[in-house]
C-alpha cells in the first residue's frame, strides 16, 4: 500500500518533466525538422530521427534530479527507505516503458509529415542508424528500437540516481574528491600511466570493451540490464543509511 | 500496550554525545512536554522515533513493532519539525493533497478550517511563507494527519502571540475531542505548562525527569529571605539553585514542602515550571 502512495507520488514528481520535455522534443523535432524537410530537396540518403539519443540524456538528468525531494518528502510522511526505493523502481520501469512510446508516437508523426509533404528524407530511429542503416526505416524495426530504448533508458535512469545518492550521502569533501577526483583519475592520471607503463593496454582494452558492447544489440542489451541492476542494488546500498541532514 | 518506547538509544556526532542510554516511555492519550536546554538532545531523539537519522544503538518501538525502517509503525507517528521537508515549490494544498495520500486518515476538512482559522493562504508555495507561517502550515499538516502520535519539534517557532494562543487553543480542542498522545518539544515552557500533563526534561542527551507536570511541581518549592536565614533553613536540604542579590537569598529546593515552622523572615513559594527547569539545567 505505501509502495502504491510512493510510486503515485514519485510518478507525479517525473509527470510534469516529461511533459515538457515531450513538448519541445514535439516541437523542435517534429515542428522545426518536418518543416526544413517539407522544404528540403536534398539527397535521397538524408535521414533524420536517433531522438532516441536525447532522451536518454534527458532520463539521465531525470535521474540525478530526482532523490533528495522525494527522499525528504518521503522521510517526513512515514515511508521507510526500503518502500521509497520499491517506489522508484516502479517508477523507473513505468518511466522507461513511457518514454519510448512517446519516441516511437514522435517518429510515426515525422514519418506521416515527411510522406504528406513527398520529401526524399527518411526517418531513422537509434536502432536502424546503428544496427541497420536506411533499410531500418521499415515500420517494423520501430519494435527492436522500443526494447533498445527501454532497456538503455533503464540504464540511464539508475546511473543518474545513484550519482544523485551517492552525492548526497557524501560530505563536503567527499563530493569534491568524487566530483573532481573521477574526472582527473578517468581524463589525466589514468592516460597517463596507460602511455607510461602499459603502452597503451588499458585504452585498447577499454575500446575493445566498448566495440563489443555495441556490436550487436543483444550485447548491448545485456550490458544495459547488467549496468542497470548494479546501480539498482548500488543505490539501495546507499539510500538504506541516508538520514535527513540539517539545511 | 499502546506506546512509544525508547530503550536504551544513543546518538553520538562526532565528538558530541547527543543522547546517552535514553530509555522513555510516551504512553496513549497524553500531552507530554519535552523539555531542554539547546542541543540537549530533543530534536535527536524525535528524529530517532520518527526514523529521519539512525541511533548509534538501542531501539525504539511504536505500540510493540520497531520503528526503524517500518511503514507501519511510522503509519502512526507525524513528526512536524524545525526544518521543512516539503520540496519548496509546492504549494500548500498540494502538500494537504500528498499528506493524504500517505495517511489515508488525513482530515482535509480539518486542515482547511484551521488554515482558514490561522489565516493561511493554501494558494502559497512552501518557500513562500514567512517563518512563522511555515509553523502554522506544518503545525496543520500535524493535526489533520490523524496520526494516535503527533511529535512537535518547536511548533511556535515564528509565530506572534495571537497564533501562539490559537495553537494552544486548538491543540487542546483537537486533544479533547479526538484523544491522541502529543509530544511537545519547545523553550516557552511557560505557555506550554498549562498543555502539557507529563514533563520530559532531558540535559545533555540524558533524562534528568520524567513525570507529570503536577508531580514534578510538588517536589520543589522556593523560600526566599536575607542571605544568612536562608542558608540557615536550607542546610541539609536538596538545593538545585540559588540566587542573590544584595543582601537577599532566594534558593530553590527538591523535596516536599517542609514540616516544621517556617522562620517569620523567610518567604515560601511554589516552583513554577520555568524557574525549575532552568534551575535543574543549569546545575
Amino acid at each position: 500500500m505505501n509502495i502504491l502512495a510512493s510510486y503515485r507520488q514519485q510518478m507525479a514528481d517525473q509527470k510534469r518533466a516529461i511533459l515538457i520535455y515531450w513538448l519541445i522534443i514535439f516541437i523542435l523535432f517534429v515542428v522545426i525538422d518536418g518543416g526544413i524537410s517539407f522544404f528540403y530537396n536534398g539527397s535521397e540518403n538524408s535521414t533524420t530521427g536517433s531522438i532516441e539519443m536525447v532522451t536518454l540524456i534527458f532520463l539521465f538528468v531525470a535521474g540525478l534530479c530526482s532523490f533528495k525531494e522525494n527522499f525528504l518528502l518521503s522521510v517526513q510522511n512515514g515511508i521507510s527507505r526500503k518502500t521509497l526505493f520499491c517506489g522508484r523502481l516502479l517508477t523507473t520501469v513505468s518511466v522507461a516503458l513511457i518514454m519510448p512510446v512517446a519516441d516511437l508516437l514522435i517518429h510515426l508523426i515525422n514519418r506521416g509529415i515527411l510522406f504528406l509533404s513527398g520529401s526524399t528524407v527518411t526517418d531513422l530511429p537509434l536502432y536502424g542508424a546503428a544496427y541497420c542503416g536506411t533499410e531500418a526505416a521499415r515500420l517494423i524495426y520501430l519494435i527492436p528500437n522500443f526494447f533498445m530504448e527501454f532497456v538503455l533508458s533503464l540504464a540511464v535512469m539508475a546511473a543518474g540516481y545513484f550519482i544523485t545518492i551517492l552525492f548526497y550521502r557524501l560530505n563536503k569533501l567527499g563530493k569534491i574528491l568524487v566530483g573532481a577526483g573521477v574526472p582527473v583519475l578517468l581524463n589525466i592520471i589514468l592516460p597517463l600511466l596507460d602511455i607510461r607503463f602499459f603502452h597503451m593496454a588499458m585504452t585498447k582494452t577499454a575500446a575493445r570493451l566498448m566495440l563489443f558492447v555495441a556490436q550487436r544489440p543483444s550485447h548491448l542489451i545485456i550490458t544495459s540490464i547488467l549496468v542497470c541492476v548494479v546501480f539498482c542494488a548500488a543505490s539501495f546500498l546507499f539510500m538504506r543509511r541516508a538520514v535527513v541532514k540539517r539545511q | 500496550m499502546n506506546c512509544i518506547e525508547v530503550k536504551n538509544v544513543s546518538k553520538r556526532f562526532a565528538e558530541t554525545e547527543a543522547l546517552s542510554q535514553v530509555c522513555l516511555r510516551f504512553e496513549e492519550n497524553k500531552i507530554y512536554g519535552l523539555l531542554g536546554r539547546n542541543g540537549a538532545g530533543k530534536s535527536t531523539l524525535l528524529n530517532i522515533i520518527a526514523n529521519r537519522i539512525f541511533a548509534d544503538s538501542g531501539q525504539v518501538f511504536v505500540n510493540g513493532m520497531p520503528a526503524i525502517e517500518n511503514d507501519r509503525a511510522q503509519s502512526l507517528l507525524y513528526l512536524m519539525s524545525e526544518q521543512t521537508l516539503y520540496p519548496e515549490k509546492m504549494k500548500i494544498r498540494e502538500v494537504f493533497k500528498w499528506t493524504q495520500n500517505f495517511y489515508p486518515s488525513f482530515d482535509l476538512a480539518y486542515a482547511q478550517n484551521l488554515a482558514a482559522r490561522f489565516g493561511l493562504d493554501t494558494k502559497k508555495k512552501v518557500k513562500a511563507l514567512s517563518t512563522g507561517y511555515s509553523s502554522i502550515f506544518k503545525i496543520i499538516v500535524a493535526l489533520s494527519a490523524g496520526t494516535p502520535y503527533i511529535l512537535l519539534d518547536e511548533p511556535v517557532l515564528g509565530l506572534d502571540a495571537a497564533h501562539r494562543e490559537l495553537f494552544y487553543k486548538v491543540l487542546i480542542e483537537k486533544y479533547s475531542t479526538d484523544p491522541c498522545t502529543v509530544i511537545l518539544s519547545t523553550h516557552l515552557i511557560e505557555e506550554a505548562a498549562g498543555v502539557v500533563e507529563d514533563i520530559v526534561i532531558i540535559k545533555e542527551g540524558k533524562i534528568i525527569q520524567n513525570q507529570s507536570c503536577e508531580a514534578l511541581l510538588s517536589k520543589g518549592y522556593t523560600i526566599s529571605g536575607k542571605a544568612a536565614a536562608v542558608d540557615d533553613f536550607i542546610r541539609g536540604k536538596e538545593i538545585i539553585g540559588t540566587d542573590s542579590l544584595g543582601g537577599l537569598k532566594t534558593a530553590y529546593i527538591l523535596g516536599a514542602l517542609p514540616e516544621e515552622e517556617i522562620p517569620g523572615d523567610l518567604e515560601l513559594s511554589r516552583l513554577d515550571l520555568q524557574k525549575l527547569f532552568v534551575q535543574l539545567t543549569n546545575s
